[in-house]
């Protein structure tokens, strides 16, 4: 169809028109410009109507949500003829008479311009939150400079002014205890409120002499003359020993760090002669009892594997089965049945067993009387040349007093009590007692008392004649490891050590380390108790003092330093 | 696509976060530090430097991002890679903790962090969900568009009640006068006016409708309708202006809290490194 169009512009002084072809099968209306007539206005739709020809006339028609009305009312489709007003939108669409060759004329005009209604509806429209006024600069600098000045610049002030620091402390959040980044071990507790006792130097890390300050008695880990490795020099305290790491952190027990070196240190030094050892579970050597030896006329210690079957040499004749026999012992009470605990008793820090002393364990049962008729008067004991003495002075007496009534005794011994001697008769009291000492200390010595327990020798001609095997018992056989038998309380003490069938004193009944294992591994055993080195062992064991040159690098700071 | 920068140059800032969080993951895992995990092993000290180069580099894009003739890379394949890299850091940071939380300034800090990455998550949400949600919901027009609608509504209106009574007149005039959209962030994020001037007028002409004689019974009902329609063209307004507030709030969120995080992260690392 061909249309012709007449857009009209009202001005101060007149209309003015201008008029244009519009050519097609049909004709679009809208706001997009690929209509035919392209309505510059966003109250028009992009698609906002189309005219066609029919037989009979030409039509329009509406386009979907788009508001078209003929002669004010609304329409989908209708016949137009001259006169008819279309509007659409702002637009007033008139109908006119059409000129020869055209099938419609239409005078286009803008008769609704944006009213002041819109204005004033989007001065009433606050259509963003930033028109709102909202800033997020604004709010940006407020937390930066907020949690700056709380968080670092208050609790920095503090460490100045030991007033302002009093003062933070009564809010914690913005002082120096907002920095704390975990819970003290305990025993650090009691200075934690003051950072500086640790932390002398700020931006320098805590130095070993401010550990040293308290712990002034800790050992080197071994003689650094003999042992040196870089690796302890660039190791500090704080290295294994990490604060704020709550309590269990404060000393490593994780044994990477001992197998680090153990697990290879032959290789890494000659000077030792620990053997190799990585994890307790699967690399530990057989344990090593020190026992006491005698080589070239002096007492040594010497180390033997438990599986080299070693033997005691402690000077003592003992059966532990015999004393455990379940039927019973001879003893003065007549028989009785002993357990451990009976001769074993905790010393009081509960770590080791008392030492065995004779008069305390062992005398209850094995008497050192002598005398019949006296059987509360023992002889001394651990000194032969005691004994002798001893027994001389009790035969001594009894002939001086005189009414020693036995058949065989001089009568001089016999006499009346009190009846002075003469002097062939004092020498034959003093032969008597001479005598009675020599033949009871030969019977309580070789055969009754001393030789049941000890090693006896007799070297005629010296004095004393007798010599008793001295005792040497190590009191502790593994003394760089700790054990708690406490600990171990609840286990009967012949679970682990063979006692009920040891006849012999050179048994060694140390348990070996299968024993231990019964129980403790390494901790990748599910089954096992996880046991580290840390849990027998120590680090600071060594003799010489912790780096003792550390004890003298006190830094002096003048910049935090109150 | 507003979500293009999602899968920005095939996901290569998608693969690079992935390949950093396995790597960070891989060394957690495999570090075995004296003690528990925390901040100041090696290993912590490194995740502890990328983490915070990375939160530097984050806070960049909004400098890039008005840096228009930057040729720094596009700002899509930024974004992209903030997005991607963020997350990231997430799990970086995390392990950099080493799980180890307290009442201190560290931990206001990386709560700090998670907040911001969160608001970020939400952020890029809102950039996938809500674009779409508003072409919908606006026809394709313009927000001005239709609040030139309503506009011309409002004279239609005052047309149509010309012939009515002066109640009715006084609630049309209110309606055109007072009618508000948006407003304050709540007005905006509610997406509707419960004092809505149009609806009360609407409410208004309808009680007065009942006592409408017949003869005026026709302009009524066609101020009804007007009213109906600007009614349904101010809710799709407010519905607009409610996505538009969905998808700016959370940058108030995002942006503020990342400048708190950069001083909490200042005040983190010079505390932990003054007392050592």
């Amino acid at each position: 169809m061909r249309c012709l169009l007449r857009q009209l512009t009202r001005r101060p002084k007149g209309v003015t028109q201008k008029d244009s072809d519009l050519v097609g099968d049909t004709i679009r209306i809208g706001r997009s410009t690929e209509n035919e007539l392209y309505l510059a206005d966003f109250r028009v739709a992009l698609h906002h109507a189309t005219l066609y020809n029919r037989p009979g006339g030409a039509y329009i028609e509406s386009g979907v949500d788009a508001r078209v009305s003929v002669n004010g009312a609304l329409i989908s489709t209708a016949r137009i003829v001259a006169g008819d007003s279309i509007w659409l939108g702002p637009y007033d669409l008139k109908v006119i008479d059409a000129p020869d060759g055209y099938d419609l004329a239409l005078s286009v005009e803008l008769v609704r311009p944006l009213s002041d209604d819109l204005n004033k509806l989007k001065s009433r429209t606050v259509k963003s939150l930033a028109a709102t006024g909202m800033s997020k600069r604004r709010w940006a600098w407020i937390g930066f400079v907020a949690v700056l000045l709380l968080f670092l610049v208050l609790p920095l002030l503090g460490t100045w002014n030991e007033a302002l620091r009093q003062t933070l402390t009564t809010v914690p959040a913005f002082s120096e205890r907002a920095w704390l980044s975990g819970d003290f071990a305990a025993p650090h507790r009691f200075f934690a409120a003051d950072c500086k006792t640790c932390h002398q130097v700020p931006f320098v890390r805590v130095q070993d002499a401010a550990c040293l300050n308290c712990h002034k008695a800790v050992k080197a880990h071994a003689d650094p003359n003999r042992f040196h490795f870089a690796a302890f020099d660039a190791t500090r305290c704080a290295s294994c020993h990490t604060e704020h790491q709550g309590q269990a952190q404060l000393v490593r027990s994780d044994q990477r760090f001992c197998a680090n070196c153990h697990a290879d240190l032959a290789q890494k030094t000659r000077n030792t002669r620990l053997l190799d050892v990585s994890d307790f579970g699967r690399g530990h050597p057989q344990f090593r009892p020190s026992l006491l030896r005698w080589r070239e006329g002096r007492e040594v210690v010497q180390r033997v594997s438990l599986s080299d079957h070693p033997q005691e040499q402690s000077g003592l004749t003992f059966s532990h089965a015999k004393h455990l026999d379940p039927r019973g012992v001879k003893s003065p009470k007549g028989k009785v049945v002993l357990d451990c605990a009976r001769c074993h008793t905790l010393d009081p820090g509960s770590e080791r067993l008392r030492p065995i002393r004779m008069t305390e364990v062992c005398a209850g049962c094995h008497l050192l009387n002598f005398d019949p008729d006296n059987p509360r008067r023992v002889v001394p004991h651990g000194d032969v040349a005691k004994v002798l003495s001893s027994l001389d002075e009790y035969y001594s007496a009894l002939a001086l007093k005189g009414g020693y009534d036995k058949h065989d005794a001089p009568p001089a011994v016999r006499r009346l009590p009190g009846k002075p001697l003469n002097e062939a008769q004092r020498q034959e009291a003093l032969r008597w007692a001479q005598q009675m000492t020599a033949r009871t200390a030969s019977e309580l010595i070789d055969k009754r008392s001393c030789k049941v327990c000890h090693a006896v020798t007799r070297t005629p001609g010296q004095s004393p004649s007798w010599r008793i095997a001295p005792v040497r018992l190590a009191n502790h056989w593994l003394p760089n490891a700790r054990f708690s038998h406490a600990k171990h309380a609840n286990t009967a003490c012949t679970d682990c050590h063979a006692a009920r069938s040891s006849k012999q004193s050179s048994d060694v009944l140390l348990p070996g380390i299968g024993k231990c294992r019964e129980c403790h591994g390494s901790g990748t055993e599910p089954t096992r108790l996880p046991s580290t080195c840390l849990t027998c062992h120590g680090f600071h064991v060594g003799k010489q003092a912790l780096r003792a040159s550390a004890m003298d690098t006190r830094i002096e700071s003048n910049v935090l330093r109150r | 696509m507003h979500q293009a920068f999602l899968v920005y140059n095939r996901f290569r800032y998608l693969k690079l976060a992935l390949l950093m969080v396995i790597a960070a993951v891989t060394a957690y895992v495999w570090h075995k530090p004296a003690g528990l995990p925390n901040g100041g092993t090696w290993l912590g000290y490194t995740l502890g430097t990328v983490g915070a180069l990375l939160i530097l580099w984050l806070m960049w894009l909004g400098v890039r991002k008005r840096r228009y003739r930057s040729t720094l890379g596009t700002v899509e394949g930024w974004t992209s890679a903030h997005v991607y890299l963020g997350l990231a850091l997430l799990v970086i940071a995390t392990l950099h903790t080493g799980f180890r939380f307290g009442l201190n300034i560290h931990t206001l800090a990386y709560a700090l962090m998670v907040a911001v990455i969160l608001s970020g998550i939400y952020g890029v949400y809102a950039y996938m969900r809500y674009p779409g949600l508003m072409t919908e919901n606006r026809r394709a027009k313009a927000l001005d568009a239709l609040l030139g609608e309503i506009a011309e509504l409002d004279r239609e209106c005052r047309d149509a009640a010309l012939t009515l009574n002066d109640e009715i007149n006084r609630a049309v005039l209110h309606s055109s006068e007072d009618t508000q959209l948006g407003g304050s962030m709540w007005r905006q994020l509610s997406g509707h006016d419960p004092h809505c001037a149009t609806a009360e007028a609407l409410q208004r002409v309808q009680e007065s409708a009942k006592h409408t004689p017949p003869a005026l019974a026709a302009p009524t009902r066609r101020l009804v309708v007007l009213l109906n329609r600007k009614s349904e063209l101010l809710a799709r307004a407010r519905k607009d202006i409610q996505y538009k507030a969905y998808m700016d709030i959370w940058l108030y969120v995002h942006v503020p809290l990342s400048f708190a995080l950069l001083a909490a992260l200042i005040a983190h690392i010079v505390s932990e490194f003054i007392y050592w």
